[in-house]
């Protein structure tokens, strides 16, 4: 047993800590090919300084188009690492030690993608210095920034935390193997981290004021995200239930993208051992409780609206429901959450394969849906005038893909930076449940009984006996 | 469990390590609330400029003009009798050099019960509750005591949010270089003149109050064949259209006056006397009017239009 | 009947054209007085009560008659006559005005009545000095909730001085660090 346990943690170790100094060809490839969207992507971009945002497809009557809609999608995302980090430790859920690390990651990487967006948005980047010699606390963009920059301090804070005992063990672990520049990183970036007692207790002070205080900080960066809508007088942005609206989706559509970058960073880095297929169910389940949530608010804010059909509100139907925006609509509401939430629910879906796919589509549906919110809200005429148009330009195309890009390509840098799992958390775990002597396994976790369902035997992953 | 190991260390070598790192930090703790407070942002929360200009209120303060506008409809036929684009937006693009397609005042076309339909000239509102004053994060947006909202397009960041709050469809986003005549370069550019168009920035009509300080009626007003525009004074309740003047009040309350969209609580300063064109012989089944036009004889090299 | 007798018929139609002549008028238009009563000044913003009696030349009073109040003004370059309030004659000939003086300065205030098939038109005249300043028209304000402002510094304070407090246990760590490997080492975790 004993023999088993550390084998485990020395082989989660080295296995966690081999890419840092091992780097393949295909992820050179990767890396490569995301370098050159983004640099395209910054190409188009300064084709819209040089010439205006008339590159855009955006014009007077949608004025708002793709650079918002990505802007309100990053920031969705980033909540993924609130949740999982945060909300799971706080309510201490022993199977989310393995992930936690990547949520943060994507955290942190979604709010920086996503906090440009509103400046490649803006008509005078130059004049960004005017936030702050002139900003006005009344208006909700900056309460945007206030939040964010708030927000991503905090995820910057909560990200370096649990990372510190793991920079530690790199720079005491990868001696010859790492280069010269990596090791002066660790060295500086571990702060002296000994595993001392003391040391440990500040460490826990400090993550246990930020695991209680990024919960609300996150909640109220997408409400006033949201508030960019709701505090003005369009038809279907005036409701007062946009906030927890967009907390939800945020938190809905950052589940998948965990699950997803989640997926891919396994199979890159072999860590199949660590985490296991009852991670994605679980977090699968967290998708599916969140497609519900998600009907609910759309049902609620339909019903409500169309049961008046007050002001301009017939014509938003119309042209959500059955006209120029029905299929997107559509896709998203049983794309984006009806077909998850049934993957979800029916057991025999519920598989690791079953859960990708769900948030695969989550993510394509909440997409949808921010662009509805937007080029739709913007499309319902204020006066008697035809309903203009929004075709996004290649400009806004090749600024989204580059967007996509560079999100990827700084978690590809991460990841071969830092160890992509938490390894001093699940090594700790280990341990303690050696100290207890119970045999629990990663599988095995302390989430609801009729959550264990007797899968495949896939599902169970590697069983306590075999090293991997 | 989560990752809390307790401390064993012995109780002197605690006490005394204590008391040298805590005087330390409390010395940071210190400085760090002083850090704190110098947020970086705190200096603009803390900043009196809001967007409510302090109204003069001293013993003997003079007089405040609050602008406003009364457009008749039962005299407006969209300039369907004369033929022509409706007068009153030409003049404004002439005399502002409002660049293609803006349409500072724009005449739109409303139905009637019935299945006629009314012309509807429609200048910046003037809202005295204006969402697009509320949301500007720069306050590049704003109003002055006499009521009128202007845009100063030297601040202006170009973030467009007062375009998504403006529920009148009044504000126009220089996209490009629109094209404009080479003499609106030479202006000298104040809010009250927006010329040149600076781009990436935000205009709409600005209500002409540099004029009316100045004892003339605001270009639209001045161009109307039938004088269906009203240019006011709530101070002295009074208003002309440059061929009669009119007690404000009387002439809102006895022609059953309302406002655009008043239920969204904008207050706006621009009043309408409901009608169809009666006045002018209108026939309000008579759909139409001319399209209008920006008539440049030169532009400015590069310039280029766009579809609103 | 003998001529004696009608010589008196004779004396008797003298008064005729006599009683001709003064009944006339009464059957002609006839002129008529209008008399406006005021106060020759009046504060800013305070209103003035003006009344117009309508008589014909015998003093008796003209019911329902629309007398009209004007005054002469300018504004934007545009003069003329600014209807200020339009009122009919009660049975004593008489109409209330209510002036409200938004206007500085010497106003004259001119009331006239068009005349109809009875009367001919009349008109009257008087001066107010209206004395005094200050604003007049007030815009409503929007309700002011207090302390927002503060609420939200507050916020943000205790979000980044908790910020602080963690930089300062890292900076704890750090020094920890930095006497763990001088000297006595902790525990290894």
């Amino acid at each position: 047993m004993e023999k088993v346990t550390e084998s485990r943690r020395e082989a989660l170790e080295r296995t966690v800590l081999r890419p840092l100094v091992h780097t393949g060809k295909g992820y050179r490839l990767l890396v490569g090919f995301l370098l050159l969207v983004v640099l395209w992507g910054a190409y188009a971009y300064s084709t819209q300084i040089q010439n205006g945002l008339i590159v855009t497809g955006m014009r007077d009557r949608i004025s708002w188009g793709f650079y918002i809609v990505l802007f309100v999608f990053f920031i969705g995302i980033s909540h993924a690492g609130t949740l999982i980090s945060a909300i799971l430790r706080v309510v201490k859920a022993q199977w989310r030690t393995p992930v936690t690390r990547m949520a943060e990651f994507i955290t942190v990487v979604a709010l920086s993608v996503g906090g440009l967006m509103p400046m490649i948005d803006l008509g005078r980047p130059d004049r960004i210095p005017n936030l702050f010699l002139f900003g006005r606390w009344q208006s909700p963009i900056l309460w945007d920034l206030f939040s964010i920059t708030t927000y991503l301090t905090g995820s910057v804070i909560y990200l370096y935390l649990p990372l510190i005992p793991d920079l530690a063990l790199c720079r005491d672990r990868l001696g010859s193997e790492a280069a010269g520049w990596k090791k002066a990183f660790y060295r500086a970036a571990s702060l002296g981290w000994q595993g001392t007692d003391r040391q440990k207790k500040y460490l826990n002070i400090a993550l246990k004021c930020m695991m209680v205080l990024i919960i609300p900080v996150a909640v109220s960066v997408h409400t006033v995200v949201s508030w960019i809508f709701a505090m003005t007088l369009r038809e279907p942005w005036n409701s007062t239930v946009f906030g927890a609206y967009f907390v939800a989706g945020a938190i809905f559509s950052g589940i998948a993208a965990i699950i997803i970058v989640m997926a891919i960073l396994r199979r890159a880095f072999h860590l199949e051992a660590h985490i296991s297929n009852r991670h994605f169910i679980n977090l699968g389940y967290m998708l599916g409780a969140f497609s519900l949530i998600m009907l609910y608010f759309n049902a609620t804010e339909y019903l409500v609206t169309g049961y008046k059909m007050a002001g301009e509100a017939p014509v938003h139907f119309l042209q959500l429901f059955f006209r120029e925006y029905a299929p997107f609509f559509w896709f998203y509401i049983i794309g984006g959450m009806v077909i998850p939430g049934l993957i979800i629910l029916v057991p025999q879906t519920r598989t690791f394969a079953g859960v990708l796919v769900a948030s695969g589509l989550v993510l394509i549906g909440m997409w949808l849906e921010r662009f509805i919110i937007v080029v739709a809200g913007l499309r319902v005429p204020l006066m008697p005038y035809e309903p203009a148009s929004y075709f996004p330009s290649w400009v806004e195309w090749s600024v989204m893909a580059g967007a996509f890009a560079m999100f990827c390509l700084v978690i590809a840098i991460f990841a071969k930076l830092v160890p992509v799992i938490a390894v001093w958390e699940v090594a700790e775990q280990y341990e303690e449940h050696k100290a207890k002597e119970v045999e629990l396994t990663p599988e095995q976790v302390t989430w609801p009984r009729w959550g264990r369902a007797a899968g495949p035997a896939s599902e169970q992953g590697p069983t306590a006996g075999g090293t991997t | 469990m989560d990752s809390e190991i307790r401390a064993e260390t012995p109780k002197e070598e605690l006490s005394s390590q204590r008391n040298g790192s805590r005087r330390w930090f409390l010395k940071l703790v210190g400085s760090a609330g002083v850090a704190a407070a110098l947020v970086p942002f705190l200096p603009s929360l803390v900043d009196k400029a809001s967007a409510k200009p302090e109204v003069q209120n001293g013993a003997k303060a003079a007089r405040v003009r609050k602008w406003v506008m009364v457009i008749d409809l039962r005299r407006c036929d969209g300039c369907q009798g004369i033929d022509m684009p409706p007068q009153c937006t030409q003049a404004c693009i002439q005399g502002h050099y409002a660049p293609e397609p803006m349409q500072w005042m724009e005449t739109y076309e409303h139905e009637l019960q019935g299945g006629g339909t009314q012309f509807v000239p429609t200048p910046c509102q003037q809202c005295q509750n204006a969402p697009c004053v509320n949301v500007c994060p720069v306050g590049a947006t704003f109003a002055t005591p006499e009521g009128v909202v202007l845009i100063d397009q030297e601040r202006c960041i170009g973030c467009r949010i007062c375009m998504a709050a403006c529920p009148y469809d009044r504000r126009f986003f220089n996209w490009g270089d629109a094209p404009v005549p080479p003499e609106s370069r030479l202006a000298h550019y104040d809010p009250e003149h927006q010329s040149p168009a600076k781009r990436g920035t935000v205009m709409k009509c600005d209500f002409c109050p540099d004029m009316a300080r100045a004892g003339k009626l605001p270009y639209c007003a001045q161009a109307c064949p039938s004088n269906a525009i009203y240019y006011g004074d709530m101070e002295e309740d009074i208003a002309t259209n440059g061929e009669e003047l009119v007690k404000l009040s009387h002439f809102l309350a006895n022609n059953k006056a309302y406002r655009l969209k008043d239920h969204l609580g904008t207050k706006p300063r621009v009043y309408y006397i409901p009608g169809h064109g009666e006045a002018v012989a209108r026939n309000p089944y008579h759909h139409g009017r001319k399209a209008t036009t920006w008539p440049w004889q030169e532009k400015l090299k590069g310039a280029q239009t766009w579809k609103r | 009947m003998s001529v004696r007798n009608m010589k008196w018929f004779w004396r008797a139609l003298v008064p005729l054209p006599l009683l001709l002549m003064t009944a006339t008028p009464a059957l002609a238009a006839s002129p008529l007085t209008l008399q406006m009563q005021a106060p020759s000044q009046v504060r800013l913003g305070e209103t003035a009560i003006i009344t117009a009696v309508l008589q014909d030349g015998k003093g008796a009073p003209v019911p329902r008659a629309t007398i009209v109040l004007r005054s002469q003004g300018s504004f934007l370059s545009t003069g003329g006559a600014v209807e200020q309030g339009r009122e009919v004659t009660n049975a004593q000939g008489k109409v209330v005005f209510v002036y409200e003086a938004r206007t500085e300065g010497t106003v004259t205030l001119n009331a006239y009545y068009a005349g109809d098939s009875r009367f001919d038109p009349a008109q009257s005249s008087t001066e107010i000095t209206v004395q005094g300043s200050g604003q007049l028209y007030q815009e409503t304000g929007a309700v002011q909730v207090p302390g927002v402002r503060w609420l939200l510094v507050g916020l943000l304070s205790g979000v980044w001085l908790i910020y602080m407090m963690v930089m300062v246990l890292l900076s704890l760590i750090a020094r920890e660090g930095s006497q763990a490997s001088r000297g006595a080492g902790g525990a290894r975790g």
